[in-house]
């Protein structure tokens, strides 16, 4: 009872909450929404999240999407299209030459075009902060254990660079301080040269002793025939692209959803069916993350936050910020009270363990 | 002894991540950025090309009459004419005196040209790409509609010399100077490049300007924005009339429409609900930040 309580929530259920509502996110650039989305998802991660290193990526892409929109803003005054619109002040501009048409250095900046950059820099912040809620709620160790057998071989290399680089930059330091200790220069080429060396050779060792460590493990271990595992790796990775290409296909305004959708349908079969044609051999899981009732409601929640968004896109005026004539965004009720149901997991997820226990999940 | 530099290191790190975010940002917008409206938009493709038709050959010389200049102008001012052109077969040809300065924008000069004649002023695409939609309230609510590789728009051309030119840049960016003549022509079937035809008037500033002396009767001088005639065979030889007010650019020379006291009271009643969702959205916010407050001096 004890263990079944401090389970944390499925990681893959995390990311599906945070990803619906990233995408509830890049349908509208209605300000309330946006802020409504970004209000809900920093009250969820401030409910749920741990102690362990990666919860602090929450704040990190926080900060990142606020450059994110500076410099959306920034580029627009500055070097952006000319939009029309209310003129709030004049850059000095820079005359260019006829085949540079298109670009332009300063000029009249409307109210429309600073507003309408702040929309879009704060729609990419948005999304940008929905993937920091999933990083910070859903520990990436626990992530790759659910990865299919049929992307093994990409598993186990995401899994050694993530466990890589911090040991890396730890061993940076600790070749700094050795080498500030006796006296050394530790920037400039010189600096360099002397960390380097050291570096490489520790990250060598490493990687011989984890290799010798996964082999006793049994990783490695090949259960099918090397044809058939070529046919499946190239049926997922065909399949993966399909995917993208038609995601991006359906998430572009401009051209056909139907084609776009063909291909995802396609794609999906493609990687179903390789990674079920992988999953020959059998692996063994300790203490697997399961699947409950709570992890049903979180990905629901996500689900009807995203489709009452998309839903009041039916009438598009109620989804974006009104330009000609400057106005306030509109209210789509229905919209605003499904990203409130987005706060669901806020109860309904287990509560972050006690630091006793992420150091068990840690070890395990 | 070499001290260490904890600062510049730390500069360095915030100098790529400020390339990485950059660079990321730039990607996700070129991403999400409609690829309709930038692929019609005529600043987006440069136009090298000469113009396939010019001025000599118009289609209907008589479709067009000339606008009148106001006598007097204020130090500073010029005189723009404005052709507006409806694009279909028996369609309307505007020409229209904007008095104006050097340096304003062309899309200033076209906002001026609206309420004059008691037009709706000109609809630009919602999202803020900067894509005209409407002039003079046409088409009442397309933009751009794309048909196979064609589009129904408004094409944007310089005049002020021999020939129409295709312009290159939007009309935010264009500014006018004396002489020239801006010239918009609805595409009901356009390829958005420079073969498109040209509005149906001379490009010439001096054949489409009735001088001030020939001016008759009193109905051509200055009227105040919003109130012109609704006519448009009396508007069309209508005078730029001389006031500043005719090229100020904003909410107050925008509309012609009045407000009811029924969409007044609606716009109460969102400022209400936008009110409350704010308000909703900072205590929310504000409650997961206090939390996070205390769960990280908890930590430490």
């Amino acid at each position: 009872m004890l263990r079944r309580r401090l389970q944390p929530l499925h990681p893959i259920a995390w990311w599906c909450w945070a990803g619906t509502l990233a995408v509830a996110a890049s349908r509208t650039t209605n300000l309330l929404l946006l802020g409504l989305i970004l209000a809900v998802v920093a009250w969820v991660v401030s409910t749920r999240r741990g102690n362990s290193p990666w919860a602090r990526s929450f704040g990190a892409l926080l900060r990142l999407g606020l450059f994110v929109i500076a410099i959306r803003v920034a580029v627009q005054v500055l070097f952006g299209d000319r939009v029309p619109g209310d003129t709030w002040f004049t850059l000095p501009s820079v005359p260019l030459p006829h085949w540079a048409a298109g670009v332009t250095i300063g000029g009249p900046v409307t109210a429309q075009a600073a507003i309408g950059a702040f929309c879009q820099g704060l729609q990419i912040a948005v999304i940008l902060a929905c993937f920091g809620a999933a990083n910070s709620l859903a520990s990436s160790f626990r992530l790759l254990r659910c990865v299919p057998a049929g992307l093994y071989e990409v598993a186990v290399a995401v899994t050694v660079a993530i466990s890589f680089t911090p040991q890396v930059v730890l061993s940076i330091a600790r070749v700094r301080d050795a080498r500030r200790l006796r006296g050394r220069a530790t920037t400039g080429l010189r600096g360099w040269r002397g960390l380097a060396i050291p570096v490489l050779d520790g990250a060598l060792e490493r990687s011989v002793a984890l290799a010798a460590s996964m082999d006793a493990r049994g990783f490695g271990r090949r259960s099918s025939s090397p044809k058939r595992r070529r046919l499946t790796a190239a049926a997922t990775l065909a399949g993966l692209v399909g995917l993208g290409v038609g995601l991006f296909e359906v998430l572009d305004s401009g051209s056909a959803s139907g084609i776009g959708l063909a291909v995802i349908i396609l794609g999906g079969a493609l990687v179903i069916g390789g990674m079920a044609g992988a999953s020959h051999g059998s692996r063994s899981r300790y203490r697997p993350d399961r699947w409950r009732a709570a992890e049903w409601l979180v990905v629901g929640s996500g689900l009807l936050a995203a489709g009452a968004v998309v839903a009041a896109g039916s009438d598009p005026s109620s989804l974006t910020q009104p330009l000609y004539p400057l106005g306030l965004p509109a209210v789509p009720l229905a919209a605003l009270a499904g990203i409130l149901i987005a706060t669901l997991p806020s109860v309904v997820a287990p509560a972050p363990a006690p630091v006793r226990a992420q150091l068990q999940e840690v070890a395990a | 002894m070499v001290r260490p530099e904890p600062r510049s290191a730390a500069a360095a790190a915030v100098v790529a991540a400020a390339l990485l975010a950059a660079t990321i940002s730039l990607a996700v917008t070129a991403v999400l950025r409609p690829a309709a409206a930038t692929a019609l938009r005529p600043a987006a493709r440069a136009a090298r090309a000469a113009p396939a038709a010019s001025s000599a050959r118009l289609e209907d010389q008589s479709s067009w009459q000339r606008c009148a200049v106001p006598a007097h102008l204020a130090k500073g001012q010029i005189v723009v004419p404005i052709v507006v052109d409806f694009g279909g077969r028996d369609a309307k040809v505007l020409v229209t005196c904007i008095v104006t300065r050097p340096g304003d924008t062309g899309a200033q000069v076209l906002q001026a040209q609206a309420p004059l004649l008691g037009y709706s002023v000109p609809r630009y695409d919602a999202s803020g790409s900067g894509l005209l939609c409407a002039i003079d309230g046409y088409p009442a609510s397309e933009c751009g509609t794309e048909s196979g590789n064609h589009y129904a728009y408004w094409a944007y051309w310089h005049g002020g010399g021999k020939r129409w030119q295709y312009a290159s840049d939007g009309p935010g960016e264009w500014t006018v100077s004396k002489g020239d003549v801006e010239g918009w022509r609805f595409e009901p079937d356009g390829s958005a490049t420079p073969a498109d035809p040209p509005p149906r008037a001379p490009s010439n500033p001096t054949e489409l300007e009735m001088p001030a002396t020939t001016m008759g009767t009193a109905t051509a001088t200055t009227r105040p924005p919003g109130t012109a005639g609704k006519s448009s065979s009396s508007s069309r030889s209508n005078a730029g009339g001389g006031g500043k007010g005719n090229t100020t650019l904003g909410a107050n020379a925008a509309g012609p429409v009045r407000q009811s006291a029924d969409s007044r009271s609606g716009t109460r009643t969102r400022k209400g609900l936008v009110i409350l969702c704010v308000a909703l959205i900072v205590l929310i916010g504000a409650g997961a930040y206090g939390r996070s407050r205390r769960k990280s001096s908890h930590a430490s």
